[in-house]
């Protein structure tokens, strides 16, 4: 009985030790990330999707950079650039930046990453490099890029062309390469469990400075309540494909916010024009189907307010978007006029393929759709599916001529730069992966838009287009999705219009 | 017993093969995942060439020849999604899964067969009402709401367990209850019945007339015969837990063979979906043999020969 008293001082010394040591615990900055899946891969050359983004634009550069709102580029491995002409561009490199392994990065690194992208016997995703010719080495810090046809936006489209380290890439498998990245970029990778979680370190000898989160945590979280769960236990710091439902839950929360990027992704009635259902033939009914449709009302009641009415598949930040045109304003009765005008005084039935992957809550908002095109007679049966079977039939239909798909769809498009020859080309120009439209003034539109330099032309090209979609409809734009994340307070982030989630914008308040 | 072991394992062998061919064929039916994989931005020969590089522009004949050929010789192909081997990325996950639902399976048969035999033997009391109204519960409430509930109440509200994911025993508790409930309630309710039909039969008269305490008769004549029924059940249920864990490691993050699954179903990702069927249903099938097995220890009757 006498030693109690020691026993309890020793115990409460050790505590009060402790809460010392946890007092002055100035250990490594640690940020946690709940994505929705694991990245599929870190090569940067084989990846795409949103949840390969938030690892490749963490651990890579490119020769420039886009702002988190995508306005402007700015210098990265290349310190600066020149169009020499319309298919040549000059680049002078950046000086002393050293890849994650000590490899120097030089010209040399540029010339083979570019080569590695274009390389014809390999899988590669990414597209939109296809108008790169050649690449000249003129010395270790200089080098030309030949094009094959002018792109008005190339320099905004390499911002998304990662650079890798040539002698560990060629050294190692494909397959290696993707398990080990290794890149120039402010993190680079420790760990990478597989269903786990993704650890990446703050690259001390980054040229931009070193940033100032030391680690980050992704963790792939299929279910969404499950994420919200782990966001209220504090468990996570930021939760990505946060629910609109859940936005309430969140704001009630004092140690949490919402935060919403400014929109990458254009929602939009889809349609086979090809060879589908006869009244969407009509241009008549087209319209009085967008007059038909409140998009306000649809983003307030359903979304949560998270969402901006669109008139086209023009983005307001798009090269050449016009102000001219406003989404159709919501009149039930000239709707009405136009489909009796069209011969279907009386509407007409049709059905409405979507899925909650293709859009955020996409059958809430196709059951939206049909209840306001039911008002002016429409009567559309919503048929929702998983997103696999929307890709799988709408996504390089082998029928060029159409007429094997639904004809009624919902699609969303999520331009990675402020740009639409890739959403033009892809959706509307006849042969695109996924269009269902033949004009051949407006194919031909789309290519000298795809190709003018001068920014006047471009822009008088840009607006023929807009009044084209605006009045012949070969898609029903609505609005542009906005992506909302949870946040913990303690983080003082915001949410980048390109849907990826960078340490380097992440401080600790 | 020897010539019954090789019989059952030719027998699993077939099984396990003809589950290989279905699956190979339903893939195939459900869908194109080059067009999964193709960027949205992409072009027509970006598709073709994807779609050659994944092997899949030659006819099914070839396609299931090539498969079955490497199949044999251990190689499962590469993921679509992932780029890695298949049956690496599925062995990698099978531990995970084998944790919980082990422990899922032994937290579900000795609390079911504590509950039933409560129940039995006080039968129409309060403890019999409360542990029959868990033992419906249990079974009636869908397993997704169940782990929801618990990740919001002890995960988000009290903050006693990790929401979800991997690592200590904690973030076990959670999932393995959620995956054990409908068996344990199962086990509850077949304890009761069968424990209760024991009872009433003429040796266990005869043993309490001998004067042998309640708590012998119990455990050494009733449970012994009462087991049989819940040894087989538990041993069909076994496998259906595998089948439980796709929803629950999904739902808790728990990097399984089931959510590994499942979300190569979503991708289209044939190899790895062939591969964890593959793998999946040799631990069904062979699980299965081994409760049979069993039965000749708890049965001195049953006899295989």
């Amino acid at each position: 009985m006498r030693r109690m008293p020691f026993i309890l001082t020793l115990l409460a010394s050790l505590l009060l030790f402790n809460s010392l040591v946890h007092a002055q615990n100035t250990g490594p900055t640690t940020v946690t990330i709940a994505l929705t899946d694991d990245p599929p891969s870190g090569d940067p050359h084989k990846t795409r999707g949103a949840n390969g983004g938030h690892l490749l634009f963490n651990l890579f550069d490119g020769l420039v950079e886009l702002s988190g709102d995508m306005m402007s580029v700015t210098p990265a491995l290349a310190t600066s650039w020149e169009q020499i002409d319309d298919l040549t561009w000059s680049f002078t490199l950046r000086e002393g930046v050293k890849f994650h392994n000590g490899e120097p990065f030089t010209a040399e690194s540029v010339r083979y990453s570019i080569e590695r992208v274009l390389d014809p016997n390999a899988v590669r995703f990414n597209t939109d490099f296809r108008q790169i010719g050649e690449v000249d080495v003129v010395d270790d810090y200089h080098v030309l890029i030949h094009l094959k046809t002018p792109d008005p936006v190339f320099i905004a489209k390499i911002a998304g062309l990662h650079m890798v380290p040539p002698v560990y890439t060629a050294s190692v498998s494909e397959e290696e390469f993707g398990a080990h990245p290794v890149g120039t970029g402010p993190y680079k990778l420790v760990e990478w469990v597989l269903g786990q979680r993704l650890v990446l370190e703050a690259n001390d000898d980054y040229w931009n400075g070193r940033p100032s989160v030391d680690r980050l945590i992704f963790r792939p979280i299929p279910e969404a309540s499950t994420r919200l769960a782990e966001l209220q236990a504090g468990t996570v710091d930021i939760i990505t494909g946060l629910n609109y439902d859940a936005i309430p839950l969140v704001d009630a929360d004092p140690s949490l916010r919402v935060e919403a990027n400014s929109g990458r992704r254009t929602v939009m009635m889809h349609m086979d024009l090809l060879n589908g259902a006869k009244p969407l033939q009509d241009v008549r009914v087209r319209q009085a189907m967008s007059y038909a449709v409140d998009r306000q009302l649809l983003i307030d009641a359903v979304l949560n307010g998270y969402g901006t009415p669109l008139a086209t598949i023009f983005r307001p930040d798009m090269a050449g978007y016009s102000a001219d045109f406003q989404p159709y304003p919501y009149d039930p009765e000239r709707a009405k006029e136009l489909l009796a005008e069209a011969g279907y005084p009386n509407g007409f039935t049709i059905r409405f393929m979507t899925s909650d992957g293709i859009v955020n809550k996409g059958v809430e908002v196709a059951e939206a759709l049909a209840a306001m095109l039911g008002d002016v007679g429409i009567k559309v049966e919503v048929l929702p599916v998983a997103l696999q079977v929307m890709r799988d039939m709408y996504i390089g239909n082998p029928d060029p001529a159409g007429g094997n798909v639904e004809p009624l769809f919902m699609f969303n498009y999520g331009a990675a730069i402020p740009d639409a020859t890739s959403p033009l080309k892809a959706l509307i120009q006849t042969g695109g992966i996924e269009a269902f439209y033949e004009d051949p003034v407006m194919n031909e539109l789309i290519n000298e838009y795809g190709s003018e330099t001068n920014v006047e032309k471009r822009n008088q090209v840009a607006h023929e287009i807009q009044e084209k979609l605006y009045n012949d409809l070969p898609v029903i734009a609505l609005y542009l999705q906005l992506d909302t994340y949870g946040v913990n307070e303690r983080i003082d982030w915001k949410a980048r219009k390109d849907e990826y989630i960078l340490g380097k914008d992440i401080a600790l308040r | 017993m020897g010539r019954y072991v090789v019989r059952r394992s030719l027998q699993a062998v077939f099984v396990i093969l003809a589950v290989l061919v279905v699956t190979f064929i339903l893939l195939r039916a459900i869908g194109d995942p080059a067009r999964l994989l193709v960027s949205p931005e992409g072009s027509r020969e970006n598709l073709a060439q994807i779609r050659h590089a994944l092997g899949l522009d030659v006819p099914l004949h070839v396609q299931f020849v090539r498969f079955m050929a490497d199949a044999v010789k251990g190689d499962f192909g590469n993921s679509f999604t992932f780029g890695r081997p298949a049956l690496g990325l599925v062995l990698e996950r099978m531990p995970a899964t084998l944790l919980l639902t082990l422990v899922a399976l032994g937290l579900a048969v000795p609390v079911g067969m504590l509950l039933g035999t409560i129940s039995a033997v006080r039968r129409n009391s309060v403890y019999d009402n409360l542990a029959t109204t868990l033992a419906v519960l249990g079974r009636a409430v869908p397993n997704f709401w169940l782990s929801i509930m618990l990740i919001v109440v002890f995960g988000a509200y009290l903050k006693w367990l990790p929401p979800s994911g991997f690592g200590t025993w904690k973030h076990l508790v959670m999932p393995a209850v959620a995956l054990s409930a409908g068996l344990a309630a199962m086990v509850a309710r077949l304890t009761r019945s069968s424990l209760l039909e024991v009872m009433g039969h003429d040796f266990v008269r005869t043993a309490k007339a001998k004067g042998l305490t309640e708590s012998r008769v119990l455990y050494r004549h009733v449970m012994r015969n009462a087991l049989i029924p819940i040894a087989t059940v538990v041993g069909l249920q076994a496998g259906h837990l595998l089948g439980g864990a796709i929803i629950t490691e999904t739902i808790f993050a728990w990097p399984g063979v089931g959510r590994l699954l499942t979300q190569s179903i979503y991708n289209y990702d044939y190899p790895v979906v062939q591969t964890s069927v593959f793998v999946i249903s040799v631990t069904f099938v062979f699980l299965n043999l081994a409760i049979d097995l069993l039965y000749a220890l708890i049965d001195p009757r049953i006899r295989y020969e």
